[in-house]
């Protein structure tokens, strides 16, 4: 049983680990980078999922974890897909040239 | 006196951190001695071809193995695409060994239920399988 | 255990009952119409497999159909909602209504597809396509009934990974590419927000489900974790209000709808749209169950913000993708005052979606009939093509009035119960506002129309395809027909949902 003290250390770890996805989304331009702090981003939220299932004692928020996992897996493969197929069509993956549609 | 591994099993509610360590310990044998089993093999077999085998070194032989590719040269070398196809592929159906882990370790609790659901979900994960193979997802040429 | 925590001795009381894991005939019955759309998604790859993609899109549509009339028993005799599937997902009742309405956007998107497909001379792409409309069906319908969070989660996630391959399925098109990619990269991102709120609710409650969630005394959780509460439900609005494309989390909707093959977007701005006003909607009534709480009144804020916003930067639009994408942003307004509204607002939502898909798929529709090449999406280069093709002005401008909300098409129905419920939630001067933006929206919805039966030909930029396909011109004329009995005799439809929706007793204690 994690004890309330420590449970905000944990707390504090995974939501900084969130942050640092964000910023990263937020600031780099090449889009297999943005994607890698998507991905950083689910699994910040898997560490606050386990520390809640440890803190609860509650298998429920470990099996959350299994699916959060699985679901990046697929989301990971098809992004990889998308950017492939702009790769061959576009020669760059800059997200900042990915300008076709002005309104 | 059961595993007391099982009788957490049985009743979520038993706090499992405050049994004795050695009770703890309990259910890690079976990884201890798989542990030794795997590293005494891995051990014997890699000497192995030490003593059994006449040494004859070739340029190819002394070069360090690195997945079959020319391990000198730019590391901006570009790969073929068939990498991360499979790479991808890889990564689809590997993942999915995660939800086998808890239906094996309560496999005897969860019986022709448990089951089903997961011949139903390895049925889902073949029917993917065939996709890939009949669209050509695995020809290397 | 010596934590004194009651949510914690609660939630150990409800482990001891053992939750008996075994198949029964109610327990196949009550999953079937999600399996079936499952299984016919499967069988669809499997024919494209084989080769046998040119009788994918008949499959389709009778896997689409199979899967509603399972549904339907348990709504033609209005029955109570209840828990199945291991206390996962709602069936019967106001749920069935949910599924079928759900497949109802799949279905009616298909024939269309087949047809641009055709016309595009990309009819090997059949097979996936319609795959993908299956599966994302499947998770638009466990994303819409969940009571899990995490089923909410995983439908979600169901949904828009399907969605996300759609929207690039044209691989040569880099337009497509494009779309596909801004959708996928800010679609993660709003996931991975909703994810870190669903993870702070379990943080808080210690449960996932919805419906004990709401057993639990509000008060007790925010004096727990006082710093998780209102991040948490700002988090999930975050998740969900980017599927919506509701106005700060709209940026990717133009882009997308301008880039993904057009009666897709169809599918894509109908389906996922009403399952995520529904899943938002309740999950929402589950975490705030007090009435008159400060977040209905951020919603309604946003929703406003959503049809100033969507309507004013429409009016500026020449390419009517992108005028379609920005007035739906501001229909997102209009349901989403309905949500902020209550119980009775949310019934309202439901109402204004169903009316929506029906616009919608038919507007995308009629949109890709004539459209060969970039060029023929700007309606200024439309003058004059209402008078030379009589059956296209007229769906056309059916279409235009019904978004507009004139009486009476069904548009303007849908919005009137909108406003009412609004009025009734104490939301006046929103309702007040939104009638107002909904005055804008009539001034770029009746320009197409002005372009296209008062203005001279202009014949060396007209379209070159006026003619729609017989295999379409069917389908969109239904689908206008639909809207016009619905806006002359809604009365079938509304009262059969209060039936249904008295029976749903879940929202009615909320």
């Amino acid at each position: 049983m994690l004890v309330q003290e420590y449970l905000y250390g944990y707390l504090a770890i995974s939501i900084a680990l969130f942050v640092i996805g964000m910023i990263g989304v937020l600031t780099r331009k090449n889009a297999i980078i943005v994607f890698m702090c998507v991905e950083l981003m689910l699994n910040a939220v898997n560490l606050f999922l386990v520390t809640f299932s440890r803190y609860y004692n509650d298998p429920a928020g470990s099996m959350f974890v299994f699916f959060v996992m699985c679901v990046a897996a697929a989301e990971a493969v098809v992004g990889l897909a998308i950017i492939i197929a702009l790769f061959r069509n576009k020669q760059d993956i800059d997200i900042n040239n990915f300008n076709l549609f002005k309104w | 006196m059961k595993n007391y591994f099982e009788q957490y099993l049985q009743n979520p509610c038993l706090n499992y951190n405050l049994a004795p360590f050695s009770k703890r310990m309990q259910e890690y044998y079976g990884a201890f001695i798989m542990i030794a089993i795997g590293l005494g093999l891995a051990l014997i077999l890699s000497n192995l071809q030490n003593i059994l085998i006449r040494k004859r070194f070739t340029e190819r032989k002394v070069m360090p193995y690195e997945s079959g590719m020319d391990p000198v040269g730019t590391a901006r070398d570009r790969f073929s695409i068939k990498f991360y196809l499979i790479a991808m592929l890889f990564i689809l159906f590997d993942i999915e060994i995660i939800f086998m882990y808890p239906w094996a370790v309560q496999y005897k609790q969860l019986g022709i239920f448990g089951f089903i659901e997961m011949f139903s979900f390895v049925l889902i994960l073949f029917v993917g399988y065939i996709y890939v193979v009949k669209k050509g997802g695995l020809d290397w040429n | 255990m010596q934590n004194q925590n009651p949510i914690l001795i609660s939630l150990s009381e409800l482990k001891i009952k053992k939750i008996i894991m075994e198949f029964n005939s109610q327990f196949i019955l009550d999953t079937l119409p999600a399996l079936s759309l499952l299984g016919f998604g499967l069988i669809v790859m499997l024919l494209d497999a084989f080769k046998n993609e040119k009788i994918t899109s008949v499959v389709t549509i009778l896997g689409i159909l199979i899967s509603m009339l399972l549904a339907v028993p348990g709504v033609v005799i209005p029955e109570e909602i209840r828990l199945t599937f291991y206390n996962q997902i709602y069936t019967g009742g106001l749920a069935g209504l949910i599924h079928i309405l759900l497949c109802l956007s799949g279905l009616l998107s298909v024939p269309f597809i087949t047809d641009y497909l055709q016309k595009n001379n990309q009819t090997h792409l059949q097979g996936e396509i319609f795959s993908l409309i299956l599966f994302s069906s499947v998770g638009m319908n466990l994303l819409a009934t969940a009571n899990d969070l995490m089923m909410t989660f995983i439908g979600l996630e169901i949904m828009s990974v399907s969605l996300y391959i759609l929207a690039g399925s044209f691989k040569k098109d880099l337009r497509s590419n494009e779309a596909s990619l801004k959708y996928f990269l800010l679609g993660a991102f709003a996931s991975a927000f909703l994810l870190l709120g669903i993870s702070m609710v379990y943080g808080m409650t210690g449960t996932t489900m919805l419906d004990r969630i709401t057993t639990i005394d509000p008060n007790l959780i925010k004096d727990k974790f006082p710093v998780l509460f209102y991040p948490a439900i700002a988090l999930i609005a975050i998740g969900f209000l980017f599927k919506l494309s509701a106005f700060p989390f709209h940026v990717w909707t133009p882009d997308v709808y301008t880039g993904a093959p057009t009666p897709l977007v169809g599918f894509m701005a109908t389906g996922s749209k009403m399952a995520s006003v529904i899943a938002f909607g309740f999950i929402l009534n589950s975490l705030l169950p007090q009435s008159g709480d400060k977040l209905s009144q951020v919603i309604a804020i946003l929703a406003l913000l959503s049809m100033i916003y969507g309507n004013i930067v429409a009016a500026q639009q020449q390419n009517i993708k992108r005028l379609l994408a920005y007035s739906s942003i501001s229909h997102t307004g209009y349901m989403l005052l309905g949500v902020a509204g209550g119980p009775e607002g949310y019934k309202a939502a439901i109402f204004y979606m169903l009316i929506y898909t029906f616009m919608t798929i038919a507007a995308f529709a009629l949109i890709s009939s004539i459209e060969n090449k970039e060029e023929d999406l700007n309606y200024q280069n439309w003058s004059g093509l209402g008078v030379k093709n009589i059956a296209f002005g007229l769906i056309m401008s059916i279409l235009m009035f019904s978004l507009a909300g004139f009486p009476p098409f069904a548009g303007f129905i849908g919005k009137y119960f909108v406003f009412l419920s609004a009025v009734k939630g104490g939301f006046v001067v929103h309702a007040v506002i939104g009638i107002l933006t909904s005055v804008v929206g009539a001034y770029y919805y009746l320009k197409v129309l002005v372009t296209m039966f008062f203005e001279k030909p202009k014949d060396n930029i007209q379209p070159k395809t006026l003619k729609i396909r017989k295999n379409i011109l069917i389908p969109i004329m239904v689908l206008a027909l639909i809207i016009v009995i619905i806006g002359i005799i809604p009365a079938p439809i509304s009262s059969y949902l209060d039936i249904l929706y008295g029976k749903a007793g879940f929202l009615a204690k909320l």
